[in-house]
């Protein structure tokens, strides 16, 4: 900590405490001379007494030399009386040589004078008063002595009267030195003060700057903050719409599934118990007729079915569940299915060996419908050819793929069609719609479940020799797909 | 005689597949919605049950757990039938107790080829879709 030797200095202004420095230098010098000039003054005063004490005890001892010589009373008290014109001397009295006073003399009221054994000069200063013993010398012989007592009254007065005089100085000198300090401190706190003042004015002025700074800040970041919180809102509400909108499409497609499959079951089933009566009664031409309602009412049922995956792929709305089978059922259970169509179209269905593993894991159910839909549109774009199916495991871009490969000898496909091959709604031939009864969305439909399961379609032709569509599996299965079972509790 | 009982709202699918199963040689009683579904069951202990699932009122999924939670039905197996094609139904019929699922509209032979796999006419696996 730091001493501090005057606590209320602290408190004043930098100028007062300058002229209070200054005022404290020039009053401790100031006191020091007047101590000095006292001093030397007292010291002047009593040298002076003391001669003026010894020219008066010289001129005594001359006086009253032949007295003491002679012993001779009357003459020594006579010498002595002569003093009483010296205010001065209070005492007077001298002494034989033996030390035996001879005449004596004091004022009234003062003591008496000391007898004296010892005889030699002495000057002594003792209280109020000087007391000074001189040996008395007549022709070089000593024949008594002299004492003078004088009171040293004046001293007081002396000082009194010098301490008056050093005030009379002392004040005036400490009121100019006031005068001046507090006109040359400003020499000093001038500059200081204007610094102080200057510094002041930048340190208001740049926290008055901060200060609107942090509340432009704090105003920018709530406006911030409000506006973060409104595009939160929005999008929470963008979100919580685009929802609700899609629960409406899930919705809209299991309705409009219902609503499209309920009269169609009703086409295609009565026509089937039609012809069945019209074969027991032998009806031919209502049989044909028949055949064409039931064969329109399954078509209609296929392009439904179509749109309806289609649409939902478009939105996001198929899953795949993986699941392990057995290659070999499925090869049996699709070859059977694809059968009556590669008769139709008097096509040899072969199925090839290869290396296929016996088991593999995809969404069964979407796998058999890609693998279907490839299947029968070579036996359906091929006529009196044939129509192969391999299976084997292949190993690129470092993983290991099961190859599902359909080889058709069909009428192929032109090099400028088959970029758009897997493009939904679209057939080689515009044309061909008509003539191979299809939606053209299959093998869109076909490649996105694949993509979907992990794996890939590709395709390859040459026109009027044939094409191979190959199915891409990752033998390995890949991550479970994430399950949207509550999106599906909203199809009912 | 097989005694088959069909769960459907819609008249013209009811006339149909009971006529086309008649005609099979199954004897068919039927149902409109769930409730009397559970109530024929109950009564006249077919030998399987045909289940629409989009029924009015008490739907087929209902029906189903009702059916498989009591011990006079538990054993009567349950094929749904159903228009819709989402993903989800197969799970949820089989979640509700039905031992199969189909679609519609039905293809009448593979029906048959599953009722007769269930009722133990024919002990033959049946395809699937």
């Amino acid at each position: 900590m730091h001493w501090n030797p005057l606590p209320g200095l602290c408190d004043l202004s930098i100028q007062s405490k300058l002229i209070a420095l200054l005022m404290a230098a020039i009053t401790v010098s100031l006191g020091l001379a007047m101590g000095v000039f006292v001093l030397v003054e007292l010291s002047a005063f009593r040298d002076s007494l003391r001669r003026q004490m010894e020219t008066t005890a010289r001129f005594l001892s001359e006086s009253a030399a032949v007295a003491l010589a002679f012993d001779d009373s009357k003459r020594a008290s006579d010498s002595l009386g002569a003093l009483r014109a010296d205010s001065l001397v209070e005492a007077a009295g001298l002494y034989r040589p033996n030390g035996r006073s001879m005449a004596a003399y004091h004022l009234p009221g003062a003591g008496r004078p000391a007898s004296r054994a010892a005889l030699r000069n002495e000057v002594i200063f003792s209280g109020n008063h000087l007391e000074l013993y001189r040996l008395v010398l007549l022709d070089r012989e000593q024949v008594g002595m002299v004492y003078l007592r004088a009171r040293l009254r004046t001293f007081p007065q002396l000082l009194s009267r010098f301490s008056a005089i050093a005030a009379l100085v002392f004040v005036p000198s400490l009121a100019a030195g006031l005068m001046v300090c507090s006109r040359l401190q400003r020499i000093i706190s001038g500059p200081i003060l204007e610094t102080l003042a200057s510094r002041d004015q930048e340190l208001i002025r740049a926290q008055t700057e901060l200060e609107q700074r942090v509340q432009q800040r704090t105003a920018e970041l709530q406006a911030e903050i409000a506006g973060r919180k409104s595009v939160e809102m929005d999008l929470v509400a963008a979100k919580d719409l685009a929802e609700e909108s899609n629960r409406a499409k899930t919705s809209f497609l299991a309705n409009m599934s219902h609503e499209l499959r309920t009269p169609l079951n009703a086409i295609i089933g009565y026509s089937e118990m039609l012809e069945e009566d019209a074969e027991a009664e032998g009806k031919q031409a209502a049989i044909t007729d028949l055949r064409k309602i039931h064969s329109a009412g399954r078509h209609l049922l296929a392009l439904i079915n179509d749109v309806l995956d289609i649409s939902k792929i478009e939105a996001g709305r198929m899953d795949v569940k993986l699941e392990e089978f057995e290659t070999a059922q499925l090869i049996r259970d699709v070859i059977h299915t694809v059968a009556p169509i590669a008769r139709k179209h008097r096509n040899r269905l072969e199925v090839r060996g290869g290396n296929a593993p016996e088991t593999m894991t995809a969404d069964l159910r979407r796998f058999r419908q890609s693998l279907l839909n490839l299947l029968s549109n070579a036996c359906k774009f091929t006529e009196e050819g044939a129509v192969s199916l391999e299976v084997e495991l292949a190993e690129y871009d470092g993983r290991q793929w099961i190859c599902w490969i359909v080889t058709d000898t069909g009428i192929g496909i032109p090099p400028e069609k088959m970029k758009n091959l897997f493009q939904a709604f679209y057939q080689a031939d515009s044309t061909s719609t008509r003539k191979y009864e299809g939606t053209g969305l299959g093998l869109a439909i076909s490649k996105r479940l694949c993509e979907m399961m992990g794996g890939d379609i590709t395709a390859t032709s040459s026109p009027g020799k044939g094409s191979t569509f190959t199915i891409h599996m990752p033998a390995h299965a890949p991550a479970h797909r994430r399950a949207v079972a509550e999106q599906e509790a909203l199809c009912d | 005689m097989t005694k088959i009982l069909i769960v459907e709202d819609n008249e013209s699918n009811l006339d149909m597949l009971s006529r086309r199963l008649e005609r099979r040689g199954f004897s068919v009683m039927s149902a409109r919605d769930g409730r009397e579904a559970v109530e024929a069951a109950r009564r006249h202990c077919p030998d399987l049950i045909l289940m629409d699932l989009g029924l009015p009122g008490l739907d087929g999924w209902q029906a189903a757990r009702i059916l498989k939670s009591e011990c006079e039905t538990r054993s009567i197996p349950i094929i749904a039938l159903t228009a819709h094609a989402l993903n989800g139904d197969r799970e949820k019929a089989r979640a509700s107790g039905c031992d199969d699922y189909d679609t519609k509209p039905v293809e009448i032979s593979r029906l048959v080829e599953k009722i007769e796999y269930f009722t133990g006419r024919e002990r033959r696996e049946p395809s699937n879709d």
